[in-house]
């Protein structure tokens, strides 16, 4: 049932991200990828060999519908590998809920500041690929970090609103 | 041989992920080699195919524009009409001419997938080998000059335009004629470069380039884009030219790709070994 539930998600995703979020351009260059977040929320919680196919597959099936080469999943597989070292940085060992594993048990700021440092790798990566030469480091870094902000705009929304709740 | 299994284990979560970014990395060089590697045309008909079915409700949002661009060029088409001419030859005498030859014929096709914010974007067209488009064949749009294409499958085309960098074309000023080498800087999707203009010539802003009789893709006279401003390079003795390209790629559907009638005749020459 799980597994049902969790294909469904990181399929919407990923049709939310082709079809809506790569539709709309804010302030002409900054687009918002929000499709690696069930990264963190679903996949944080499975095996390490998992993980990666996982994140692969979610990049490649976007790479397809966008006929963007290979760039996301790229990106996502090594979002993936290094998660859980990110992971491990911001984990409080001395309240850990045991019943909920993995990144539900992460307080709202540690939550947050994983979810920043995550984009900001993915976003780094993947525009690094797009340009794919070693000139214009600078605005490469300026339009990972404009973006991957942009993208985490989003992510905050929904977690307050799901603190709120 | 034990000690080296043990080691594959412990080690199989690097492997898998070396294995998969070598999978992806492979992907991304393969797709970006362009013109080396051809763009494999199975990919290009699946994309092509994805992307003319979201198409089909987005082409109504901009049928506005749209129609206002082709009113546009149909103007401009009837202007060169036998009927919107005068006939000057009042003459008695008439000649069987045999002189003008259709060189460039026009296949019309729609775009179906665009980018234009990317650092290499491209385009995919709707007509493909069925509709006998070829690699290296110009694409045009009612604003002037857009791409080449790349690549083609069965249904569908690979279209790498002006605002791609690995696509550089020959740009002419209209006025005097001097000509230099088009290549996108990147970053705008507005504006693109020319370079080696020399610095004798006389330029102003708002000059208007068009395409090159010398290039290959185009037929002269294509609109380019105007002159935004110049600067001397770097050797003191060419100009290097902002542009602003009259094609707005962010908002693009109807195409036309030319067909050069000669083109084989044309390139046997160029072509040639030897002296």
């Amino acid at each position: 049932m799980r597994i049902i539930r969790d294909i469904a998600i990181l399929l919407g995703m990923v049709l939310i991200q082709v079809y809506l979020l790569n539709e709309f351009l804010f302030f002409r260059y900054l687009n918002p990828y929000l499709y690696i977040y069930p990264l963190f929320s679903i996949v944080l919680g499975y095996q390490r060999g998992l993980q990666l196919l996982v994140a692969f597959a979610l990049g490649a099936s976007v790479d397809l519908l966008e006929g963007s080469g290979g760039m996301h999943s790229a990106a996502s597989v090594f979002l993936a590998f290094i998660l859980p070292f990110l992971y491990g940085l911001f984990k409080n060992n001395r309240d850990d809920n045991q019943d909920i594993s993995g990144f539900q048990s992460l307080s709202l700021e540690r939550k947050l500041g994983l979810l920043l440092i995550g984009f900001f790798i993915h976003h780094f990566a993947l525009f690094a690929l797009e340009n794919f030469s070693s000139d214009a480091w600078l605005s490469l870094l300026k339009r990972s970090l404009y973006s991957s902000l942009f993208s985490f705009i989003f992510v905050l929304l929904y977690q307050l609103w799901n603190a709120r709740r | 041989m034990r000690y080296f299994l043990l080691l594959l284990k412990r080690s199989r979560i690097l492997i898998l992920f070396l294995v998969l970014e070598a999978i992806a990395l492979n992907w991304v060089v393969q797709s970006k080699s362009y013109p080396r590697a051809q763009f494999r045309s199975v990919n290009t008909e699946i994309n092509g195919q994805i992307s003319s079915w979201s198409n089909q409700w987005q082409s109504y949002l901009n049928l506005r524009v749209e129609n206002d661009y082709l009113a546009q060029e149909n103007k401009k088409l009837r202007q060169q009409l036998n009927s919107s001419l005068m006939v000057q030859n009042y003459g008695a005498d008439t000649i069987a001419d045999s002189v003008l030859q259709q060189r460039y014929t026009y296949i019309p096709a729609k775009v179906v997938h665009s980018s234009h914010l990317k650092a290499n974007n491209y385009l995919v067209i709707d007509k493909g080998r069925r509709s006998g488009i070829a690699r290296n064949m110009g694409v045009i749009g009612p604003q002037g000059a857009v791409g080449v294409v790349a690549s083609v499958s069965a249904n569908f085309a690979r279209v790498i335009p002006l605002i791609n960098n690995s696509l550089t074309i020959s740009a002419a000023l209209k006025k005097d004629g001097y000509f230099g080498p088009l290549k996108w800087p990147g970053k705008d999707y507005q504006k693109s470069q020319v370079s080696d203009i020399p610095r004798y010539a006389q330029i102003e802003t708002g000059d208007s380039l068009i395409s090159d009789g010398r290039s290959r893709y185009f037929p002269e006279g294509i609109p380019i884009g105007t002159v935004l401003n110049k600067e001397l390079q770097a050797d003191q003795n060419f100009f290097s030219l902002e542009i602003a390209l009259s094609t707005d790629f962010a908002n693009i559907k109807e195409v036309y790709i030319v067909k050069d009638v000669f083109k084989a005749e044309r390139d046997s020459l160029i072509n040639q070994v030897g002296p």
